[in-house]
């Protein structure tokens, strides 16, 4: 409702602005950017995004402004990328620029294809980002990358967890101990580079495990199963094993990842995921 | 805008209103002006335009009534092509068939005899290809409308709000007001932060939940040198924006508020800020931070520094995609003209990464298929060196050295792990006014404890000579020209592990221009080598464009082109080929 208020104040100011307007300092100028300027900062974008997948990145560095917040977790990235990612590609798609006088903002959706360098497996990474690009003396620069950053896998890229199914009849579960094919799927690409990932799962039952997920390729875990079980009893704890105490359902069971890491302008992210179980 | 995120069938309505505002603001400022419009094309950069098939649109209406200026500048693109892909989604953003995409824009613009000017922007893609829109089959680019003058700001639509770096520096679909009340500024926005337009409205296009959010800043000029300001800025993510079970995300909320400064006197400068934030999980505990920034300089003829510090907290929200959360960073940043030969730029910075450890520790694995591994790759606390020398050398005019040498040690907080940077590089050109050469080689050498795997050292050579040609006299403009540019690297991977992977390729652009003839493009390249399993690696890859004017308002361009993957390994196969005809037409 405040928010309501406040844009109906701010049409309100629209015709009655001009009128009221008093003198602007000297060096104001009102100036609108055009399709011009928005090709141009897209066009410098392009040639920072041409020059991380050829992994040049003294090009990129000489185009940064040495005062970008996170400036050295920002090349150290990329140059880790270059090291570890090979014939990497990005293609950027529902670009959307929001321009003004010397600052334009490109929205976009991008996926990032590449090869592991050890075994060249094909890796795929997805993501959407807000490139800031601010207008210098030399042209249009790279301020910032804001939401998911696709240059430099560690700095930044929201995670994915998928849980299938979304629902299990209780007469589906083995008795104890027993393993349910659960599909359990994170796509992170921060942890690119590692072999395994823990993550949480947890009943509405009170047992609480923490589940190993595997690589498959560069930043993608997963399992196709889980030691999921039911009994008459309440369950234990950290005992290796889901239990479904079959006397109270329905249950949840649910999966729980902390993304430390989730991008520019986005403090640590909580992913959750629930199994229903009637 | 906040009922539109919460209700689709009322975000529609809002949405169409918002469509609709631009014309009516535009509507009530250049109503008087259109009836004396006169058409004054403008023939070169007409035919620019449609030479390029696809460049910028070229003015295309100017119209003066007494001192008013009304401009609209337009342009529509169609392309039509068909396209044979194969590789997977894994492998390639492309499909085979037949697709076509059409971009229209428009840039409406009025300013008045006091200077004030009025716009309304609009840019829009249809298309049935996947790989440009991948939901729906329209997209607007642009939607913009407002007016600017002396002292105010207005628009509305996409709207850029760059209120300072750790308050509000974000896009978003809403509105933004500014206004001078004497000496100080006050600026006011609020709207959605949405994937696009269609998002907003259409809650089947959402892949992220809507995010309402409004920024307000005030600024103070205290003397000619001095500038105090503060902002305050919120957000609240609409949970029930998104289908359930779409996301696994929490919505979020935060607010903060910042206090800033900026000063300068004559060679000297420094900006500060500092900010509080506040920020929430909906149903988790909430989070308090801080952040704070200090950034200064001086700048003399021949030499510039530059010193800053960074802190900002993990919990740190803002609407500033340039406040990256969770940094702590030192840096100190020279530029030194040694000589006229000589000039030298250098970088020494200490950074800490706060998001090196997950802020609640993931349980003790209890159910594992293998052992595990530590949680994170991040470092804690890196140093870094880098410096960059140019030379140049009087007696040989057109003949440069550049040379470059960095170096970044970091640890990781609490897994004990060091990562380990090193990169040198050296480039020397040569250039003259028909041609040009370079050499160049690069090494760097990574390290990452906790994740070895890639350690490698990579010495890269790259090589490039390019020639123009031309009929161009001192005394006449070229009627033709024709440039042509051959290159190549060369690049070698040593793994730690034994292996080794190699990939040399190959790239030849040719372009050419004739007046009334139109212009042609070409490139075609190749690469070759092997990965560290040893299993051989082939592409190849050719683009041909040609584009011509029809006339000063339209052009034609075809294209073709072509890239082939790896065929001989089934796995990791993957190609496409494309070809098609774009027509362009300004109005």
């Amino acid at each position: 409702m405040k928010a309501v208020c406040l844009i109906a104040m701010l049409l309100l100011c629209l015709p009655t602005a001009s009128a009221i307007a008093q003198d602007v300092p000297a060096g104001q100028k009102p100036a609108v950017a055009g399709f011009e300027d928005m090709k141009a900062a897209r066009a410098a974008l392009d040639e920072i995004i041409r020059a991380y997948e050829t992994g040049d990145i003294g090009l990129i560095q000489a185009r940064l402004d040495p005062a970008m917040i996170g400036y050295q977790r920002f090349i150290d990235g990329m140059r880790r990328d270059s090291t570890s990612l090979k014939q990497i590609r990005l293609h950027l798609f529902e670009a959307n620029v929001t321009a003004g006088p010397d600052v334009a903002m490109i929205q976009a959706a991008w996926e990032k294809r590449f090869f592991g360098v050890a075994a060249f497996t094909p890796g795929l990474f997805t993501g959407r980002s807000t490139f800031l690009m601010h207008r210098a003396k030399d042209g249009w620069r790279l301020a910032a990358v804001s939401g998911d950053n696709p240059f430099s896998s560690e700095s930044g890229v929201l995670a994915t967890l998928t849980v299938m199914p979304s629902a299990i009849p209780l007469v589906a579960i083995p008795v104890c101990a027993g393993v349910y094919p659960i599909s359990v799927e994170l796509v992170d690409p921060d942890l690119a580079g590692l072999q395994s990932v823990t993550i949480e799962a947890f009943t509405s039952q009170g047992d609480r495990e923490g589940v190993v997920l595997t690589a498959v390729s560069p930043g993608r875990f997963r399992r196709p199963n889980l030691p999921l079980c039911q009994d008459a009893i309440p369950p234990f704890g950290s005992n290796g094993t889901v239990e479904i105490n079959n006397t109270a359902v329905p249950a949840t069971l649910t999966f729980r990842y902390i993304d430390a890491n989730p991008g520019a302008n986005r403090p640590p992210a909580t992913l959750l995921r629930s199994v229903t179980i009637r | 805008m906040i009922q539109l995120s919460r209700q689709a069938e009322e975000g529609v309505r809002h949405g169409l209103r918002l469509a609709a505002l631009p014309g009516l603001v535009l509507s009530l400022t250049a109503t008087s002006t259109f009836a004396a419009t006169q058409l004054a094309d403008n023939s070169t950069v007409l035919a620019q335009f449609a030479q390029a098939a696809g460049g910028p649109a070229p003015q295309l209406v100017q119209a003066e009534d007494g001192d008013t200026k009304i401009e609209w500048q337009g342009g529509i693109t169609a392309d039509y092509y068909s396209r044979s892909a194969s590789g997977g989604a894994v492998l390639t953003p492309y499909s085979g068939g037949h697709y076509h995409r059409i971009g229209v824009q428009s840039d409406l613009r009025g300013t008045s005899p006091e200077g004030d000017v009025a716009w309304a922007q609009f840019a829009m893609t249809q298309t049935d290809d996947p790989s440009v829109l991948m939901l729906g089959n329209s997209q607007i680019n642009t939607l913009s409308a407002g007016r600017a003058g002396q002292g105010y700001r207005f628009a509305v639509g996409d709207v850029a709000v760059n209120h300072s770096i750790l308050g509000a520096n974000s896009p978003l679909r809403g509105m933004l007001a500014q206004r001078y009340f004497g000496q100080a500024l006050l600026s006011a926005s609020a709207g959605v932060i949405a994937e696009s337009w269609e998002a907003l409205a259409d809650q089947g296009r959402r892949r992220m939940f809507l995010k309402n959010a409004y920024a307000l800043k005030a600024e103070m000029p205290f003397s000619q040198n001095f500038q105090a300001y503060a902002t305050a800025q919120g957000f609240r993510e609409d949970g029930d924006s998104v289908g359930s079970g779409a996301l696994a995300l929490v919505p979020t909320s935060g607010n903060s508020a910042t206090a800033g400064m900026n000063w300068r006197d004559g060679r000297a400068f420094l900006q500060a800020e500092a900010g509080l934030s506040r920020f929430g999980e909906k149903g988790l505990e909430g989070h308090r931070d801080r952040a704070l920034i200090v950034d200064g300089g001086w700048q003399g003829d021949k030499l510039g520094l530059r010193l800053g510090h960074h802190d900002l907290g993990r919990y740190y929200a803002s609407l500033s995609g340039l406040a990256g959360a969770g940094v702590k960073e030192t840096y100190a940043n020279a530029s030194w003209v040694a000589t006229a030969w000589m000039s030298l730029t250098g970088d020494v910075r200490r950074s800490e990464n706060s998001m090196a450890a997950p802020p609640i520790l993931p349980p003790p694995p209890t159910i594992p298929p293998t052992p595990v591994t530590p949680y994170t790759p991040f470092t804690g606390t890196t140093e870094a060196a880098n410096l960059r020398a140019q030379f140049t050398f009087p007696d040989v005019p057109g003949l440069g050295l550049g040379l470059t040498a960095g170096e970044s040690r970091g640890k990781s907080s609490g897994s004990g792990g060091v990562n380990r940077s090193q990169n040198q590089g050296a480039n020397l050109t040569y250039a003259k006014t028909a041609w040009n050469t370079s050499l160049g080689y690069q090494n760097s050498r990574q390290s990452n404890s906790i994740a070895a795997s890639s350690d490698s050292r990579t010495d890269t050579w790259t090589a490039s000579y390019g020639r123009n040609w031309s009929d161009a006299t001192d005394v006449a403009p070229a009627s033709w020209m024709l440039n042509a540019t051959a290159s190549g690297s060369f690049q070698r991977q040593h793994l730690d592990s034994g292996a080794s992977a190699t990939l040399n390729t190959l790239n030849l652009v040719v372009s050419g221009e004739r007046s009334n003839w139109g212009r042609a493009s070409a490139i075609l390249g190749a690469s070759r080598g092997h990965d560290a399993t040893g299993g051989e690696l082939r592409q190849h890859w050719y683009q041909v464009e040609a584009g011509r004017a029809l006339d000063q308002r339209s052009g034609i361009a075809l294209y073709i082109r072509a890239m082939s993957s790896f065929q001989e390994r089934s796995a990791i196969a993957y190609r496409d080929k494309t070809a098609g005809v774009r027509l362009s037409y300004a109005f």
